[in-house]
């Protein structure tokens, strides 16, 4: 279709000012976090979900691809439109319907960020998610995802925090699932939540909040084994202690950092938290004392309520070690059996040095999640050569180990080859639902499953 | 071509825009991108991949690329959010540097600013038209303290004049009227950095000749380009009234009740905080705060004046929002937020009360 044809067919939809037809400002939509690129052909910003069905029955009828975009925020590629067509960004569907207070719970429509949403809340309630640790991320991106972050110990991931959702199908249906409560049908909400915009278009959903912690305490520990931390994991679901986060630099993160200081090697530095009540404290926070005291750390740092804030701010020396490096990143999320994370760490360790690229890697030990960055120059177009060949050998190594890719932050475009190794069954399954549901295959091609 | 590192821009330029990790962090501050309901194109990440594609020899300079480093406001906002600690403002500010230094054209109000510099000695506005907003037998008190009008006083003569009638009852001004030389703030702002350089020093010059000890200037821009430069003590008109209110030689009466919005400067908080104590000071006067995606930078009347989607976009939302709120006028804590404000309502035809801080007080006193 002509880029005239596209623009008069969607401003019909939308109205002139809010589609982007041509240009240099197209460009502004070929890209996220992650190294894929991909411009569209048109963007298209509706308001309402009969925008978005009237977009989707458009778009399928002309057999035109359409990429769902929040903030753009993701690091898999899972806005970046490979295939061109449409882009719909999801920005102006920015309405909070309604805080539920009393139920502890917020209807809102998909374009909402976190960071909106909780300035929107009482003083008693949040919505703990925050997976960019910006507030940047919609809801219908993590719902989209299932993103995770380092508080999923406590509030689990997207997937947990979801009570009912809108979807917008590829055909244009708009199909109201799940319910204020949690109910028998709950698993067709869990369908779609997580699988990436492939099979609809989530446009509304209802949200669970939960109270502001009472009480909390933090401590920042240095490791000589990251063994260690794993073995605090072990020990503290044992034993009982509701660790809301426990979230782990690896040392490739912190030698920067300590090269400028001239300090020791440090194998990982932990930031655990606490939340809870007096009672829960009282109980947990001696134990959890000393169960790391027994893991005989290198160095310890504890702090309480607001002040866990600038424990937590710690985790920024990996845009330090960013910085330093002068490179930029690309991005392989893993989640294995909590007694393989150590072996894995150890493959992080070999492709850096096989492959000589720099790498950032941070791992939960409560969501046997790993999240590796390889860094490089993008200038340098032999390293990106490298980058491929880096990700493919972990990869593989997670994959011989009995893992899978894309936990938490999505499959995207950047993990899918590695996806459908890792889960052939779920992305034959996938293939055949996606062919029920959008027969066209219009909706966030090559995303999560290769085909298209 | 393969192999060669093809580039327009200069290394240090390109290390910078490689550094990007589109985390989007900037896009979450940026007043363009917010008030845009999120508009991609207008905010500081996108600027940072469209100038590395071209940086790289990916995309071709076009008049639309050459138009769109005009964009951003230059509020700086992006600069303290962006994690990996890149100075945005100053690549956008190289990036047209850049583009002006190997002869590519800037939009054409851009691009008539060194003529009009050499001709009239203004970057904007006429200079028949410079001192025409001092009253005809106006012979200011000769203190030691200037009131430098600046380029925009040619454009918008009421806002001087409000300033002048505001300050002179308990400042002994000085005013340099249509002599006064341009700074070259918008000059530089636009990428003419070397004839920004020359004006300055030219007006330095003629600055030191009345040996100032204080210059007060109704445009953050001037104001930040003369701060870089001088040690003399330069200060906005808010705060010099607000020192006036201070010291108590600056009262105001409550004539009526008014409702009004406040929209505030990015880049120098202490002119919001004053302002909103000089207006809590008046009785009868209320005030409505706008939120954050209505805040200025800096180079907002620039962009506005290159042609910028967003500028126009921003100030069309400032003052809908505006009257949606019932306002009775809509307050701006800078004189060049303001004369932008004032074409955009007279373009739009929305009809609001527009003002600066000086011309509001100036009905109090």
């Amino acid at each position: 279709m002509e880029s005239d044809e596209l623009l008069n067919l969607f401003s019909g939809l939308v109205g002139r000012k809010n589609v982007i037809g041509d240009g240099l400002r197209l460009l502004s939509y070929s890209y996220d976090a992650s190294q894929t690129r991909g411009a569209p052909d048109i963007v298209v910003r509706p308001s309402s979900t009969e925008e978005v069905s009237e977009i989707l029955r458009t778009a399928n009828e002309a057999k035109l691809p359409v990429t769902p975009r929040g903030a753009g925020t993701s690091l898999v590629g899972g806005p970046v439109p490979i295939h061109g067509g449409v882009i719909l960004d999801t920005l102006r569907m920015d309405e909070i319907i309604e805080i539920d207070e009393e139920n502890s719970m917020a209807t809102l429509k998909c374009g909402v960020t976190i960071s909106s949403l909780n300035a929107s809340l009482g003083n008693g309630l949040v919505f703990p998610l925050d997976p960019d640790g910006f507030g940047l991320s919609t809801v219908g991106g993590i719902l989209s995802e299932d993103s995770a972050c380092s508080f999923s110990p406590m509030y689990g991931s997207a997937r947990d925090n979801v009570l009912a959702i809108e979807v917008v199908t590829a055909e244009g249906k708009v199909l109201e699932l799940g319910g204020e409560y949690e109910r028998k049908d709950r698993n067709l909400v869990d369908l779609f939540i997580g699988s990436e915009g492939i099979l609809g278009l989530i446009t509304k959903a209802i949200l669970k909040l939960w109270p502001k912690p009472e009480m909390r305490a933090a401590l920042f520990v240095k490791f000589a084994d990251s063994s260690d931390p794993l073995k605090l994991a072990n020990e503290a679901e044992r034993l009982g202690i509701g660790i809301a986060g426990l979230h782990v630099l690896y040392h490739d993160v912190l030698e920067g950092q300590r090269q400028a200081q001239g300090e020791d090697y440090v194998d990982c530095a932990a930031i655990v938290e606490l939340r809870g009540d007096e009672i829960c404290m009282k109980s947990w926070l001696p134990k959890l004392k000393d169960l790391v005291g027994r893991l005989e750390p290198l160095e310890q740092v504890e702090a309480e309520m607001g002040e866990c804030d600038e424990i937590w701010k710690r985790t920024t020396v990996i845009y330090d070690a960013i910085k330093g490096q002068g490179a930029t990143a690309s991005f392989l999320s893993a989640s294995i059996a909590r007694d393989r994370i150590r072996d894995i760490l150890q493959k992080v360790d070999q492709a850096s040095m096989r492959f000589n690229l720099p790498t950032l890697t941070v791992f939960h030990p409560l969501l046997n999640w790993i999240l590796t960055a390889f860094l490089f120059h993008p200038q340098e177009k032999k390293e990106h050569g490298r980058v491929k060949k880096a990700s493919d050998f972990l990869s593989k190594e997670v994959r011989k180990e009995g893992g899978t890719l894309g936990f938490g932050t999505g499959v995207g475009i950047s993990m899918a080859e590695h996806f459908s190794k890792s889960a052939r069954d779920a992305t034959s399954l996938l293939e055949t639902l996606k062919g029920v549901l959008d027969p066209n295959m219009i909706m966030n091609p090559g995303k999560m499953i290769l085909k298209r | 071509m393969e192999g060669e590192n093809l580039t327009i821009f200069p290394e240090h330029l390109l290390t910078g825009l490689n550094l990007c990790i589109r985390c989007g962090a900037c896009n979450s501050v940026c007043p363009l991108y917010l008030a845009g309901d999120g508009m991609e194109s207008h905010g500081p990440r996108s600027f940072l991949q469209i100038s590395k594609l071209v940086g790289e020899g990916e995309l071709e300079i076009t008049i639309e690329f050459v138009e769109y480093v005009y964009e951003c406001t230059l509020c700086e906002l992006c600069d303290t959010a962006c994690p990996v600690g890149i100075n945005i403002s100053q690549m956008i500010q190289s990036v047209r540097g850049s583009l002006i230094d190997q002869g590519y054209v800037p939009p054409p109000p851009i691009a008539s600013m060194p003529t009009r510099f050499w001709e009239e000695g203004l970057s904007v506005g006429a200079r028949a038209r410079k001192g025409a907003w001092l009253p005809s037998k106006h012979e200011p008190p000769a203190g030691d303290k200037i009131f430098f009008a600046t380029c925009l006083s040619s454009i918008a003569p009421e806002s001087a004049t409000a300033a002048l009638h505001l300050l002179k009852k308990s400042v002994e001004l000085e005013t340099i009227g249509e002599q006064e030389l341009c700074c070259g703030a918008l000059l530089r702002l636009a990428g003419y950095r070397y004839l920004a350089q020359d004006a300055l020093d030219n007006l330095m010059e003629q600055l030191a000749s009345f040996n100032p000890s204080k210059i007060i200037v109704p445009v953050v821009f001037c104001l930040e380009n003369l701060r870089e430069r001088s040690d003399i003590e330069i200060v906005h008109v808010v705060e010099a009234a607000f020192d006036a209110m201070r010291s108590g030689s600056l009262t105001f009466k409550s004539s009526k009740k008014l409702r009004v919005g406040l929209v505030k400067s990015c880049d120098i908080p202490t002119l919001n905080d004053k302002s909103l104590e000089l207006l809590s000071s008046i009785d009868g006067l209320d005030v409505v705060e706008l939120p954050a995606w209505s805040y200025c930078g800096s180079g907002c009347f620039l962009s506005f004046y290159a042609g910028s989607e967003g500028v126009r976009e921003q100030f069309t939302r400032i003052l809908m929002v505006s009257t949606e709120l019932n306002l009775e006028a809509i307050v701006f804590v800078d004189s060049s937020f303001y004369v932008v404000a004032r074409e955009v309502a007279r373009e739009s035809g929305i009809k609001i009360d527009v003002l600066d801080i000086q011309q509001l007080l100036l009905r109090f006193l």
